[in-house]
């Protein structure tokens, strides 16, 4: 195997390329990489389409990456879009714009500005930010605390602190954005909770916030709820 | 196989933790997939756990929680060796000067690689567990190098699998038994048990200098 890194690699315009390893790779047009690519610094301004696995340093996505395979960033920021068909793994994730990905995203801290859409499970330390997501398995995190934008869904949510709060800054401008979270269940140590929609909340503290509907609570410690708030049953375990 | 189940809820009473590090430790693969056991009961959906794994898994990270890191617990855990850098390439000086390994563990198995000093996990396991089988004093020479021959023949299995190693001996003849963990096994009345080494528990110990040392060549 070759381990030699070549030193850049620049797509201004049109091209299809092999893949390799590079120290840094600039994609300010269309690219396609046809095969693996290994790259330190990786910045892509256009549009490009990966059809084997990516693994970089950096990345930096103002245009939109798209990839058949997995995707592994020690760092990333996504302003625009970047969308994967395989694993994503991201340990520092900032997303402005969007991401999406058919399987699991495994980090340790997501930062959130825009949308976060999985098929699979999203496993972090830290899921942050003014978000609105989808992810159809679980989302385990040590520490949520999410500002919902927008409707947003999860099968299931679990972890130590877990602070879900509707979004306000736009409600005089778009009054009719329905800011809501739909979950199944919610289990985590402390756990406080708006406009959220969930068949059981199980923890030691539990708040529930405005707008919420719940089937059913089992708190260890302690439970208050908002009048405005819909709690089928509430058991202390 | 019947096991006996443990609810999520008794789990985190019973060996008192918390959510928070129940779903650290899942999501570090301290805790495999395969034991969230999903059921549903009269309030809904419910997670199980096989109670005698769960529970001692959990004893056992609490154990070296202070003294190994998570990404490091779950190298000890881990069936997919060949994944980690750590168990690649293990030096025998090194098991020797860490007093590991002993000359007459090493002689006993006369490596085919008399000048190699570099090991696949497998080869360098199985000298391990003869090692311990020969500091217990329970086996003969003769009896370690049953052992010996069994191990180096279930090489690509032994290490995968949770193993229970047996040798029981007879009217003075020895046999060497590889039996997966949770299985049954009977003796007729004749026969005595020497030795009942579990391999998964020897292989945490094995691996645990390699990790805090670093066995590495």
């Amino acid at each position: 195997m070759n381990t030699e890194r070549k030193s850049r690699l620049s797509i201004n315009g049109v091209a299809t390329v092999d893949g390799g390893r590079y120290q840094e790779v600039k994609i300010a047009g269309q690219g396609t990489i046809n095969e693996d690519l290994d790259t330190i610094q990786l910045t892509v301004n256009g549009h490009m389409e990966g059809l084997g696995d990516i693994t970089t340093e950096s990345m930096t996505v103002n245009g939109r990456l798209v990839t058949k395979r997995d995707l592994s960033a020690k760092k990333a920021q996504v302003n625009g879009l970047v969308k994967a068909w395989g694993d994503l793994q991201v340990p520092q994730l900032r997303i402005h714009g969007e991401v999406a990905g058919k399987k699991n995203l495994t980090s340790e801290s997501i930062h959130i500005y825009g949308s976060l859409k999985l098929d699979g499970d999203c496993n972090t330390d830290s899921f942050t930010g003014k978000a609105q997501f989808q992810i159809d398995g679980l989302l385990n995190a040590d520490q949520i605390d999410i500002s919902l934008y927008g409707s947003s869904a999860a099968k299931e949510i679990g972890g130590e602190k877990i602070i879900i709060k509707k979004g306000n800054k736009w409600n005089k401008f778009l009054p009719w954005l329905q800011s809501d979270l739909k979950v199944e269940c919610i289990e985590g140590d402390y756990i406080e909770l708006e406009n959220t929609q969930a068949k059981i909340v199980r923890g030691k503290q539990i708040i529930i916030g405005k707008d919420c509907t719940i089937d059913r609570i089992e708190y260890q410690d302690s439970y208050t709820a908002h009048t405005d708030s819909k709690v089928g049953e509430a058991i202390k375990v | 196989m019947d096991q006996e189940l443990i609810s999520k809820k008794d789990l985190l009473q019973d060996a008192d933790i918390s959510y928070g590090q129940l779903y650290r430790w899942k999501r570090k693969q301290l805790i495999p997939e395969e034991w969230f056991i999903r059921k549903s009961t009269f309030t809904g959906q419910e997670t199980f756990f096989p109670k005698e794994k769960i529970l001692e898994r959990i004893e056992k990270i609490k154990q070296h929680k202070d003294d190994l890191s998570l990404d490091n617990l779950a190298q000890l855990f881990t069936k997919k060796i060949d994944e980690e850098p750590q168990f690649k390439n293990i030096s025998l000086s090194h098991l020797r000067s860490k007093e590991m390994i002993s000359q007459a563990t090493q002689d006993l198995c006369q490596l085919e690689l008399t000048n190699v000093d570099t090991l696949s996990y497998p080869q360098a396991f199985t000298l391990f567990v003869i090692e311990e089988i020969l500091s217990s004093g329970s086996c003969s020479l003769e009896e370690a190098k049953l052992v010996l021959t069994l191990l180096r023949d279930q090489e690509e299995n032994f290490i995968h699998k949770p193993y229970v190693l047996l040798v029981s001996r007879k009217l003075g003849v020895a046999t060497a038994i590889l039996l997966h963990q949770h299985d049954e096994v009977h003796f007729d009345s004749a026969s005595k048990v020497i030795l009942n080494l579990s391999l998964d528990e020897l292989q945490e110990r094995f691996k645990q200098p390699l990790l805090t040392h670093g066995g590495i060549s």
